[in-house]
């Protein structure tokens, strides 16, 4: 079995989103879609950029990052940016550090209550797609809700779910997870092996081809440009 | 041999864009393996390909997150034990990749001859693709596992010193290893391959 762990706010869970659904088709496989929520303030510092342009100043940002936190973060969306647009996605930096805790509630419920697998793939995509447009609150429960609903998975019961037994589910699984080595997203169990990051799509692919000769090298799938 | 500069302003002239740029710290399995696959790489598709020593880590971000309330630095403390792990894992893949022993490692005077022998050489030379059976002899894969650089082919007085080198890599926004510039461009990891070539194809 497949198992992945992604987060909604991650813009390297973003881009491989579709790479790695396209795995179910070209295997015939059923992805286990776990969510791993990033504390990314306990790694890379925290941040909130107030824009203030209106009044004519410039935009003002404040948090505790440091300068080196700061190159490590500006360098991941700018490369997450171009992998994005070579998918014809649109990737916008967050204004803050999100906490998507609830977003990942739906997600463990979207998993349950899907009537097919293009039901599940279509909430994913558009909580990702809406995240990068800054058109989602992943910490809110009444915008999961709504996500949900327009993706046509019943929200019947999500309020009382996302409130207990399902954010208990998921915080339990940050535990977990945790304690068995994933620290960040878009990260691969298969095979009693762990491989974080998109560069080792071919490597899981080697894994479900059944290990054929010698392990592929890291590799970030890069789409040849289409002519207009 | 491309032209000689002396010092620092040297190694900034020779990051040119007509080349693939490579920042590798010697001592470290991750950045071999981007040596041989991109060395491989660049021969396979005629690439110009320069590999540059980096000696300048960025370290751990994470260490700079101010001190929380005990919970967060229970959090902190786990996840970093988890990234460590995992690093770790990642290192043994590398060294399999590359075929060194799970007891290679270079001593602190190896890395820097070795980190010379790569200046040298891509001073030396229009470019390095292909260089791994060459850079691999320099590698003692048995389990004393010491470099052996050989002295450069070329009088190399007035090269750019290795902290000049560092320096100027940084300068072009390389900070970590392994790292690539192609064209204004920096790509960190190996991964990025199949966008360099993109990039590559783009300028041509």
């Amino acid at each position: 079995m497949l198992t992945v762990l992604t987060d909604f706010k991650s813009p390297y869970a973003f881009v491989a989103n579709e790479l790695i659904w396209a795995l179910e088709s070209r295997y015939g496989i059923e992805i286990n879609w776990l969510p791993l929520s990033l504390n990314i303030a306990s790694f890379a510092g925290s941040a909130t950029k107030t824009d203030t342009r209106t009044q004519g100043d410039k935009p003002q940002t404040q948090g505790n990052r440091s300068a080196r936190q700061w190159a490590v973060i500006r360098y991941a969306y700018m490369d997450a940016r171009r992998y994005a647009e070579n998918q014809g996605l649109t990737l916008k930096g967050p204004k803050t550090v999100w906490n998507s805790d609830m977003a990942c509630v739906g997600l463990l419920w979207a998993k349950e209550k899907s009537e097919s697998r293009a039901q599940l793939k279509s909430f994913m995509d558009s909580a990702f797609q809406r995240f990068f447009e800054r058109a989602f609150e992943v910490d809110n429960l009444d915008a999961v809700r709504a996500l949900l609903a327009s993706t046509g998975i019943t929200t019947s019961g999500f309020t009382e779910y996302a409130q207990g037994e399902g954010m208990a589910t998921h915080l339990e699984l940050q535990d977990a997870l945790l304690d068995q080595g994933c620290f960040g997203v878009p990260t691969f169990l298969i095979d009693d092996e762990i491989y974080f990051g998109r560069e080792h799509l071919a490597r899981v692919a080697w894994h479900l081809e059944g290990c054929p000769g010698a392990p592929p090298i890291k590799c970030y799938p890069w789409l040849p440009e289409t002519a207009e | 041999m491309l032209p000689l500069v002396a010092g620092d302003s040297g190694v900034r002239a020779w990051l040119i864009d007509e080349a693939v740029h490579l920042a590798v710290d010697p001592s470290d399995a991750e950045s071999l393996m981007a040596v041989k696959a991109a060395s491989a790489w660049a021969k396979e598709k005629d690439i110009t390909l320069k590999i540059w020593p980096l000696l300048r880590e960025l370290g751990n971000p994470a260490a700079d997150v101010p001190i929380g309330d005990s919970q967060m630095e229970r959090l902190k403390a786990r996840r970093a034990k988890a990234r460590a792990q995992y690093r770790a894992l990642e290192d043994r893949r590398a060294r399999d990749y590359v075929g060194l022993p799970s007891t290679f490692g270079l001593s602190p005077q190896s890395a820097k001859a070795l980190a010379i022998w790569l200046r040298d050489t891509s001073l030396c030379r229009a470019s390095m693709a292909g260089i791994w059976p060459e850079l691999s002899e320099h590698l003692d894969t048995g389990s004393e596992s010491i470099a052996r650089p050989q002295p450069a082919e070329d009088n190399l007085d007035g090269a750019p010193s290795l902290d000049q080198v560092s320096e100027a890599l940084g300068e072009r926004g390389l900070y970590t290893t392994p790292a690539f510039l192609v064209g204004g461009h920096v790509l960190i990891g190996i991964g990025h391959l199949p966008l360099i070539e993109a990039i590559w194809l783009a300028k041509a």
